[in-house]
Order: structure tokens, then sequence, then C-alpha cells
């Protein structure tokens, strides 16, 4: 019993670690599998690579391409986890949507998928492709939103829904000719044939007329909706996308076939339908080249037209614009027709417009008119003649090349406010008008002219070097003669006022600091300096009273002199007594004026 | 005998002269014959006469281009057009035959287009004679160390000294700058493309990516040089590899 309850015990405490350990024993799987095999031409299939069982990163193939299968969409990737029997199992897939490009045995290749950093190959698979449809798409319950349980309760009523057989739902590619010529306008319409209902319909990816020049046409939804009967049974049909394409190669020449996505269901029921893809049934147009010769002037219009030519008024005063318009009109290829109108008339001034206008018939797009407006001013009097034009273009019916001629229309011109000199403002006479191009001619004469880089030259280059140099040396040599810098005397006479300045620059220094009675005293000093400096005196011997003697002696201007005195003795008394307040006062500057002032007088 | 050497010299100076002179009227007369070839090579002998003194001439460089272009050059009619350009960047006659001669060209090239203060910065440099702004340039270099040799010398007043310096080094600095741009101009990097199909390449070798292709005629600025191959880039930016020998360069 102990044995058997410790048993017990020891089984409790391994089975979680077994489980554990088992859990990355489960080998993995890669896989690729289609959803059909045999499929049709006009069919789409699943493609599913999917890793079972896998632990770690998975890395599937990307951008990858498929001979003979046009993948119309996908990747959409579904990851799954179950735990059965304390068995976790856990998978990720990716699908796509496979299009045969034609009929006969193809292989799908193996595919290369990394999972947790090791390399998996896939079978290649061998799908055999049949011409038309051959999948009946079994109705499958669509689910809802709400449907979280995967039970019936929100399902719509599937029991009512038809089976979307590939009878029951086709597209066909139908072309407006089977035969065309290089350049003719053919009409190619995509037409649905179905005895479903239909909620949503849409392109997967818009088609790629190689061989072709298309013009779109602006409606391209649910258009020409009628019933039809094929083989005594009945469909809904309607086109559903169209196109105007003009062959520009010769031979037959395969039609592209889009891949459509159709959600088959009541289209006001809130359900969704049931989606499924269907790829267009093929078509060809056999192509033929235009006949040789062309003849001279052939733009490379192809179809059947009328050219028409007509002005506003044939009666005008001379000043005053008429308009001409000119009008192809019938079916074909309207982009291939230039406008035929003179680029000059005698007698008018002919403004030529910036583009046509282009109106198709909304019943038969390959119909239509191609309109231009061209503007007249007859620039003189009398009967003035419009010239006929012509178009030239191949029609395919008769097979032969045609020329459309319009006639001359003669138009009346009366005298008019304008004269021939003011129709065109600020001249008189014609204007110039270009009808070349060419050079201007060359350049005569005795002699070329002569062009010198001076920068490259020697004596360029030695005057921007050594000049500056030359002054520079000049200028020290005047410094080293100046007479007054021999004699200390002379020197500190005439260099008086510089003395000074620079005995006022240390009194700033000091103000900067805030010493005040340093700074008064710099000042008073700097000014009696400046007269010792002057008058060669000894600053000692020099009292301001004296000075002011002296200056009066000299007949200096009073008021220059009680500056001056004015100025020392304020400093004098700021330096015994210094406060805050004094500092306030702009005492440099009232000395620097006062000696600037002296200096114009001593 | 000094002076009869300083003679000759000068008679075989004008000798040279008179010869550019008459190969000059010469090229004007064979190419009123519709002579091209001859008037190429007369014009082409004047400019090499011109060149070897150091000297470039207007006149020669639009008649080699024009006579190029008559014979259906052009290649070359764009090189000699371009040299012109160089010279008179404004000359109208050049600029005309510019724009005839790209109108014929395969490869059509979007010039990006300059501001309003560029272009009008480029038309007063481009106006002024590039030797006048060399002369003024010179002569406000000169006026500064004037200026700076006076307030040296301490024996005038300072004053006026010092507002002379300072709106000479103003001036100075203006003239440095056209000149400069000038200058940037004239010796510009460009060539001339003269193959009729050359590829340009992402890196200096044909087995790197074949970026696109140029046409004889086009105009391309160089960058560098590396292995037989030059760094081209075009005026809309584009560039790349290209090899050396399929161009030549705009002097």
């Amino acid at each position: 019993m102990a044995l058997n309850g410790r048993k017990s015990d020891m089984a409790k405490f391994l089975l979680p670690i077994l489980l554990i350990l088992a859990l990355p024993l489960r080998a993995t799987e890669v896989t690729s599998t289609v959803s059909a095999n045999p499929v049709g031409t006009e069919d789409t299939f699943q493609l599913t690579i999917n890793v079972d069982g896998y632990d770690g990163d998975v890395e599937f193939p990307r951008s990858f391409s498929i001979p003979d299968f046009s993948i119309v969409a996908g990747p959409s990737t579904s990851e799954s986890t179950q735990i059965i029997n304390w068995k976790v199992s856990r998978s990720i897939s990716e699908v796509f949507t496979l299009s045969p490009r034609k009929a006969g045995t193809f292989q799908i290749p193996s595919f290369k998928v990394q999972v947790g950093g090791k390399i998996y190959r896939t079978q290649p698979i061998s799908v055999t492709v049949k011409k038309g449809s051959l999948l009946s798409q079994r109705p499958s319950r669509p689910r809802s939103p709400f449907d979280m349980f995967d039970d019936n309760f929100f399902n719509p009523p599937v029991v009512t829904q038809q089976p979307v057989t590939a009878d029951s739902l086709f597209i066909r590619c139908e072309l407006s000719k089977a035969i065309a010529y290089v350049g003719e306008a053919v009409e190619v319409s995509y037409r649905i044939y179905s005895r479903v209902n239909i909620a949503r319909l849409g392109i997967q990816e818009l088609p790629d007329f190689t061989g072709f020049l298309t013009e779109d046409l602006g409606q391209n939804h649910l258009i020409d909706r009628k019933r039809m009967m094929i083989n005594g049974v009945a469909y809904n049909t309607a086109v559903i996308f169209r196109k105007i394409v003009f062959p520009t190669k010769t031979g037959r020449l395969p039609l592209p076939q889009p891949v459509f996505s159709i959600q088959v269901g009541n289209p006001n029921s809130f359900f969704p339908g049931q989606p499924i893809q269907r790829k267009s049934q093929s078509a060809i147009l056999m192509v033929y080249p235009l006949p040789a010769p062309q003849p001279a002037g052939f733009s490379g219009a192809v179809g059947q037209f009328q050219l028409s030519v007509s002005v506003n008024q044939d009666h005008v005063k001379m000043g005053d614009s008429i308009t001409a318009t000119v009008v192809v009109s019938g079916e074909g290829d309207f982009n291939t027709i230039p406008l035929v109108f003179p680029e000059s008339i005698d007698g008018f001034r002919v403004f030529r417009p910036s583009s046509p206008k282009l109106e198709r018939e909304p019943a038969n797009p390959l119909r239509g008119k191609k309109t231009w407006k061209v503007i007249l001013v007859p620039q003189k009097m009398g009967t003035l003649v419009i010239p006929g034009t012509k178009i030239i273009f191949f029609n395919p019916v008769t097979k032969k090349y045609v020329t459309r001629v319009s006639g001359s229309i003669d138009v009346s011109v009366e005298k008019g406010s304008a004269t021939p000199e003011n129709i065109l403002p600020g001249t008189s006479g014609n204007e110039v008008v270009a009808v070349g191009k060419d050079i201007d001619y060359i350049r005569t004469g005795a002699a070329p002219d002569r062009f010198v880089d001076i920068s490259e030259s020697t004596w360029y280059r030695v005057s921007m070097a050594a000049i500056p140099f030359i002054f520079i040396l000049l200028g020290f040599f005047l410094r080293w003669r100046d007479p007054s810098r021999r004699d200390p005397v002379e020197y500190r006479r005439s260099h008086a006022a510089a003395l000074f300045r620079n005995r006022i620059s240390q009194a700033a220094k000091f103000l900067k600091k805030g010493k005040g009675r340093d700074y008064y005293q710099q000042v008073s000093k700097a000014c009696i300096s400046y007269f010792s400096d002057k008058w060669n005196r000894p600053v000692l011997d020099l009292k301001i009273d004296e000075i002011a003697r002296e200056l009066e002696s000299r007949e200096v201007p009073p008021d220059l002199i009680k500056a001056i005195v004015d100025v020392v003795e304020y400093c004098d008394f700021e330096s015994y007594t210094p406060s805050n307040n004094a500092l306030n006062r702009d005492i440099m500057k009232d000395a620097e004026s006062a000696v600037s002032k002296l200096e114009k007088v001593l | 005998m000094k002076n009869w050497i300083v003679l000759l010299l000068c008679l075989s100076s004008f000798a040279s002269a008179s010869d550019i002179n008459a190969l000059y009227q010469k090229g004007a007369a064979a190419y009123a014959a519709k002579d091209y070839d001859k008037a190429i090579k007369l014009y082409g002998d004047a400019a090499s006469e011109l060149a070897a003194r150091g000297e470039k001439s207007f006149d020669l460089m639009y008649n080699l281009g024009c006579a190029s272009f008559r014979k259906g050059d052009l290649a070359s009619a764009r090189l000699y057009f371009e040299e012109a350009r160089r010279i008179q960047p404004l000359n109208p006659s050049v600029k005309r035959n510019l724009a005839i001669l790209r109108s014929r060209l395969s490869d059509k090239i979007k010039i990006p287009p300059a501001g309003a203060v560029e272009n009008a910065y480029r038309h007063v440099y481009q106006s002024i004679p590039y030797p006048v702004l060399e002369g003024v340039l010179l002569f406000f270099w000169l006026l500064v160390f004037i200026f700076t040799g006076l307030l040296i010398s301490g024996r005038f007043s300072r004053k006026p000294l010092y507002y002379g310096l300072g709106v000479s080094l103003i001036f100075l600095l203006m003239v440095f700058g056209l000149a400069n741009s000038r200058a940037g101009e004239l010796t510009r990097r460009e060539a001339i493309v003269f193959q009729p199909e050359v590829e340009v390449f992402s890196e200096p070798s044909t087995s790197s990516s074949l970026l696109f292709r140029i046409h004889s005629g086009t105009l391309v600025g160089l960058e560098g040089e590396q292995s037989g191959f030059v760094h081209i880039i075009l005026p809309d930016g584009m560039n790349g590899w290209a090899r050396k020998q399929s161009f030549k360069a705009i002097r």
C-alpha cells in the first residue's frame, strides 16, 4: 500500500514534467496542398503551405512566382493551437489563390520553409488544368461575425442557397469585332452570366492589355443588364468592365483574363454572401496589318469619319473675331486624328486651340466626335477665303484609304472701328512671325577679340602679394622717420590728446571695478597731465587755478576754461568725499569733450 | 645688341598677331563660301596660336561653334559654344545658338530653375568683364594696405584713415565675392559627350549597375576620376561613372 501510495505520488509529480518534456517531441511537418485537382482554366483554387507542430520562428518563402499559374490573391496567414489529451499542437499556414494560365499538366514546385532555424521542404504537386471551368462550388455555410461557437443559431438559411457551378456563374470577354486592323478601335466588354443572386462584385486586379493601346470608358459598373438565353437556359447578364482597345501589332492577340471576386447571396441580406472568384473566359482578336502603300499625309487613323468645317459668321467687321469649328465625327480611333486646319491663312490672324474636345456616344462608345475651335481675326477688308482642308484615314469596312475634303469658306470683311494698323495692339503693320529657326551668323572683323585672365599673370600675382608689404614697410619707415618721436618734449606736446585718452581709458577701468576714488583721481590726473604734456611742465607744478590763468592768458574762451576747471574740481571733491550718487555723472565724457575742444584752440 | 634683340622680339610678336588676324579673316571667307572644314581648320589654328600665349578669344570660339554646327558636328559645336559662353556668358548670339543646338540633341535635360536673387547676383558678376573685376579687386586690395600703412606711420589724423580703411574693406569683400563667383564659372569642371551613346554606371566599373545612358553633345559636370572612369553629374542631379575617353573637357 505504502509502495502503491509512493507510486501514485510519484506519478502525480512526474506527469506534468513528462507532459512538458513531451511537447517538443512532436515532429514538425511542412506540407503544401491544393484545394482542387484537376482544375479548369477559368477556375481559381487555393494553395496552402502548412506547418504543423512547430517550435520557434517560421519563415515562409517570400516573393516567389509559380510558372504557368498567376497568384491572384494572398498570402493569408492562419494560426491555430490545439490541446488534445494533454498534447499541445500548434500549426500555421499561408494560403494563396492561384489561377491557371493555360491548359495542361503543370507542377507547383517545392517550397522552402524555415522553422526554428531549420529548413524544411514541401513536396512538389502536379496539377492538371483543363479548358473551361471544372469546379462546382459547394455550398459552405458562411460564418457570421456573431457565430462564436460555430453553431447554427446565427446562420442565414443556407438550405435555400443554390450550389454555384461553373454553368451557373461565368464571365465572358466580348469583343465588338473578332477581326480588326492595326489601330482600329475595338470595344472589349466583360459580361457576367449568372443564375444565382450576387451580393457584391469586384475586380481582383486590373488586367494588363499587352499589345494594345487602351482608352478608359467612364462607366465601369453594372451596365447593359439584360436577360439572355444560352442553350435554352436563362441568365441574368450585365457588363461589368469595358474598355476601348487599339491593337498595336498584328496576329492573334489574346485579351487578358482578369479575375473577379464575387459574393453570392442576397444583396439585401445582413449576412455576407458566399465569396468565390471567377476568371473571365478567353478571347482572341485577329489583327491584320494596314495595306501598303500608305498615302502621304496618313496619320494612322482607322475607322469611318466625316469632316466638317464651319464658321459662326461669314460677314464680319475688321478686327472682330470669328470662330471656325472643325468637327471630325464617326467611328474609330479619334486619338490619331490631328487638327487639319491651316496654320496661317492670308488676311487672317490665326489663334490655334490648345486642346480638342472628344465626345463619345454613351450607347456606342466607338462612335463620337472630336471638335476644335479656331479663332480667326480678319486683318484686311474684302472677301477673304478660308481654304478647304482634308483628312485621310483607312476604312476597315471598304478596306480602302479614304480622303475627306471640306470646302473653302468665303468670309466678307467690312470696314469696322479697327484699322489694319490698330488690330494688333502696339504695332503698326503686321506682327513679325518667326517662320524658321537657325543659329546666328559668325562674328567678322579685322581681328578677333582677346581674353586674358590677368590673375594668371606674374605682375598681377606680384602686385597682390608684394605691394601690400611695401605699404606696410613704408608706414613703419614714416613712423621711424617721424621727427616728433625723436624729441620727447615735442612728442608729448603733439600727442597730448592721445596720451590723455590713454589715461582716461585707465579711469574707465576703475569705474568698471567700482573704485570711485581711484576713478576720480585718474580723471583729474588725466586732465592735469594733458596740460603738463602740452606746456612741458611738471605735473606737480600745475594747479587748476594756475591752469585757468594760463588758459585765460592764451585767450581760451571762458566757458571752455570753466568746463575744464569744473571737471577737475568736481573730481578732486569726489575723490575725498566719495558718494554713490556722484558716479551717475558722466565726468569722463565731460573731460573728453573739454579736452577735445581745447585741442583745437591750443 | 640688346636693343636689336628687343626690336626682334617686338617684330616677331607683331608678325604673330598679324598671322592670327589673317587666319581669322580667311576663316570668315571660308565660312561664307560654305567650306566649313577649312573654316574650322583656320579658326582652330588661330585659337591655338592664342592659347600658346595664354589668351583666348570669344570670336574664335563662337565662330568655331558656328562652323561645327553647320558641318553637323553638334558635339564640337556645343563644346565651342560653351567655351565662348565662359568668356561672355550674357552674349545673346551664344545663348540663341546654344538653345537651337540643344533642341537638336537627343538628351533633353531639365535644368532646375534658380531663384530671383541668385539670378540677379549672377547677372551682376556676368555683366562685368572678368579682367575689370580682377583690376578692381587689385585696386581695393592695395587701398586697404595704403590706409593701413598710413595708420602705422602715425603722421596723419586717424579718424579719416579708419573710415577709409573700413570702406575699402567693404568694397574689397564685395568685389572679391563677385570675382570669386566669376572665377568659379571660368574654371568649372565640365565636359561634352563626344560618343553617340555613353553608358553611365553606379561605380567606376562596367560590371556595376547601369544607371542611364547619355548621348553625343550632352553637357556634364565632372566630379572626380578613378581608374579610367570619370564621375559625372547632370544638371538635374543624376550622376554616375562613365568612361573618360567619351568626353572632352571645356577649357
